[in-house]
């Protein structure tokens, strides 16, 4: 069972092999094209006894298959002599005279490239493979004996930062995004090439600052090159002056866009590929209705975060009652009951009536005509990001709204999203036509025949029997072969965890307009929570994170990670969801404790899908 | 060769040809996985292998120990999920020309063909 394989595989190798061998994988075992998985489809069956799905193996000196639970591919090497076979499934090569799969380093070099390129043909991204140390990397860790390992109860990733001097609005959000699952596995992954020129790269500055994170040294770290650098970058952000916690997020994330554009390789003019796209992006929906034609125009912008107004505030703040009808409330908090961000995302997403002062030229109309407008999730980014606005600065006052909002720790955002929005609001009718339009999934699926008519009525009113069963199964599929989900899919109605978000970080604000303080609370190993303020890390319990966002004193913005699945973590990287458990009282952390260990090159390259569960938070 | 079994070759077939065979078998990996049937399998085999001594043990030994306790222990919330998929494949291509293209299987037959067309228009009607 050694990797240089079994005596007999050697005196299989006469001139040419490789060609044949990959041959025999291109086209029977990984298939990557379509015409690959037709032959394959016609011809794998056993040539014994005609079964296709026991365990077909194919002989590797001569073209015969045959099944292996039944014996026959044995007979066939007994008859013939030809000793090995390759497994129609796995692609792992038998050897009869050894009587076990034999891995001989060239053969499984060859397996595995043809899969890799099967994986490509197929457009679903790269398939997951467990990390193998390089010569250098096991050097590296011969030299380096000492090993660190994550248990559940260590602190590795938690560290203060010191306040250079009001800059609590940095610290806060750079503790929000040092414990972004997946910006965390990009950075200590190393995925970052740099190829600006001088030192001034924000993205360089993150890496190294990851780095001090998990490090597992617990003195508070000292941010000052960051804060330099970020003064740099944005230069509305320098100086020594409170500034906006929500203010900073944006404009870092700029920063890193901007300088990460190169990490990629590929650039198009209107799609960037970085990591902070590929995280934090999502798409606004906003769709204007022609109050006398009813026609439709939309446009999809992109965003970072999702700026939500309260109660409270001198905006009107519709109540929303189930009927859905409004009734103003002005510069009152809620009715009955708290606020919750999923009122406020409602609000955010109802149809709003442009009035009569801003009429907008219609297309359908040529004229001037009132409108409404409304906005709705076309595209869910990974990470969302909740700001609740409540620093008011209009022309007559500037206040801090202080009314208690409660979040909820899991949030699903399907009615929020633009496909929703079309089921809830159509007439039967309109949503008959749009569904003939939509079909486009369908009609990359389906092979068509000769006479594609009759497939395609078929086809479209099988697919409206789908949307109201609410079959989940294509979630998985549509992942994988779409980096970014576009809710046009109707399938996706059903794929709710798709939709379905965590909560990880809570940034909070205490005080006054003039002058307040920020902390952050942070989710650690899936359920403990820790609350960070400046240099301070502290064990919190989870009803006070809920309770927090609350009080009136805090809150802006919340970080929520979005639940997702293997494959698609691996175009962008995310860990699979958390199950939340019970809340533990508060305890202050001790300095030398909790030994944390973490185990080098784990943590920094992609591992076994359950280990990563464990590390990860 | 009863009816049964050239219906599912059939099947079998076309999902190979149009690659759902290999996305069934991509969401059925994950989900394994997500459950955490693969660590207890994988146990499990570590097991065996401890049983049996690591130079002496072979892949079939494994394969014929471990398989009855794999089967066991899927989740029977995987299973309905994959059956559901399959189901819909199969009312999804419900047409009359899907089937027809040439099957090369022995003893595929027209009453096995009209058998697949009465079970696709079965699972459309559901």
């Amino acid at each position: 069972m050694s990797p240089a394989g079994c005596p007999h595989v050697g005196g299989w190798k006469a001139d040419g092999w490789r060609q044949n061998l990959r041959l025999i994988y291109r086209c029977f075992v990984w298939t990557g094209s379509a015409e690959t998985r037709t032959r394959k489809a016609r011809s794998c069956v056993c040539h014994v006894c005609g079964a296709h799905l026991s365990r077909l193996h194919s002989c590797l000196s001569c073209v015969f298959f045959a099944c292996f639970a039944k014996k026959h591919i044995h007979e066939h090497a007994g008859t013939k002599r030809h000793h090995l076979a390759v497994d129609l499934l796995y692609g792992g090569v038998y050897c009869f005279l050894c009587q076990d799969y034999v891995y001989d380093k060239e053969m499984e070099q060859i397996s595995k490239e043809e899969q890799k390129k099967a994986w490509k043909m197929r457009g679903v991204g790269e398939k997951f493979s467990s990390w193998e140390p390089s010569r250098r990397e096991v050097e590296l860790l011969r030299h380096n004996p000492k090993r660190r390992r994550i248990t559940t109860n260590c602190t590795i990733g938690l560290r203060g930062l010191i306040n250079l001097g009001n800059t609590c609005f940095m610290n806060c959000i750079v503790q929000a995004l040092t414990h972004t699952p997946l910006l965390r596995d990009f950075f200590l992954s190393d995925r970052h090439q740099c190829e600006m020129a001088s030192s001034s790269c924000l993205v360089c500055e993150m890496s190294q600052l990851f780095q001090e994170f998990y490090s597992g040294r617990r003195s508070p770290h000292v941010p000052f090159r960051l804060l330099h650098l970020v003064w740099t970058h944005a230069r509305h952000l320098a100086g020594y002056e409170q500034q906006d916690a929500h203010e900073f997020l944006i404009a870092a994330l700029d920063v890193l866009h901007r300088h990460c554009r190169d990490d990629d390789g590929k650039r198009t003019s209107n799609h960037c590929t970085c990591i902070i796209d590929r995280i934090f992006t999502g798409g606004l929906q906003s769709d204007v209705t022609c109050q006398v034609c009813h026609g439709v125009s939309t446009t999809i912008d992109p965003f970072w975060d999702i700026s939500l107004d309260l109660p409270g505030s001198s905006t009107p703040f519709w109540s929303l009652s189930p009927g859905g009808e409004a009734s103003v409330l002005n510069g009152e908090g809620h009715g009955g009951g708290a606020t919750t961000l999923t009122d406020c995302l409602r609000r955010f997403t109802r149809p709003e009536h442009l009035g009569s002062g801003a009429k907008i030229k219609c297309s359908g109309c040529h004229s001037y005509q009132e409108s409404t407008k409304q906005l709705t999730m076309k595209k869910l980014p990974v990470v969302a990001c909740f700001h609740l606005k409540r620093f008011e600065h209009s022309a007559r006052l500037r206040r801090k709204i202080s009314t208690y909002v409660s979040f909820p720790l899991e949030l699903d955002m399907t009615p929020f999203m633009a496909s929703s929005k079309e089921t809830r609001d159509e007439r039967p009718a309109e949503r008959r036509r749009r569904q003939q339009v939509t079909p486009r999934f369908i009609q990359n699926r389906c092979i068509r025949t000769g006479s594609s008519e009759p497939d395609q009525t078929l086809a479209l009113s099988s697919f409206s029997s789908f949307r109201e069963s609410e079959i989940n199964f294509l979630n998985l599929t549509f992942l994988i072969t779409n980096e970014t989900i576009d809710s046009d899919d109707p399938f996706l109605h059903g794929a709710a965890s798709s939709s379905r978000y965590s909560l990880f970080a809570v940034v909070n604000h205490q005080g006054t307009l003039e002058s307040g303080h920020y902390t952050t609370f942070i989710r650690q190993h899936k359920d403990q929570w820790f609350k960070c303020d400046d240099a301070v890390i502290t064990k919190a319990g989870l009803k006070e994170v809920l309770d927090s966002e609350g009080t009136p004193e805090r809150s802006t913005p919340a970080f929520l990670c979005r639940t997702v699945n293997k494959e698609f973590y691996l175009s962008v990287f995310d860990p699979p969801p958390p199950r939340v458990t019970s809340f533990t009282p508060e305890e202050e952390l001790r300095s030398s404790d909790v030994e944390a260990e973490l185990a080098v090159g784990v943590a920094v390259r992609h591992k076994d899908e359950r280990q990563q569960e464990a590390l990860c938070s | 060769m009863s009816k049964d079994y050239q219906m599912k070759a059939a099947i079998n077939q076309k999902m190979i040809e149009m690659g759902e065979r290999e996305r069934l078998k991509e969401l059925l990996r994950a989900k394994l996985v997500e459950s955490g049937w693969k660590d207890q399998l994988k146990a499990h085999c570590k097991d065996v292998i401890r049983e049996k001594g690591l130079e002496h043990v072979t892949v079939e030994d494994l394969v014929t120990e471990v398989t009855p306790k794999g089967r066991a222990l899927v989740p029977d919330s995987v299973k309905k999920e994959l059956l559901q998929r399959i189901r819909a494949f199969l009312a999804q291509h419900a047409a009359l020309g899907f089937w027809l293209t040439p099957i090369h299987s022995p003893g595929f037959s027209k009453s096995t063909f009209s058998g697949l067309k009465c079970a696709a228009a079965e699972e459309r009607s559901r």
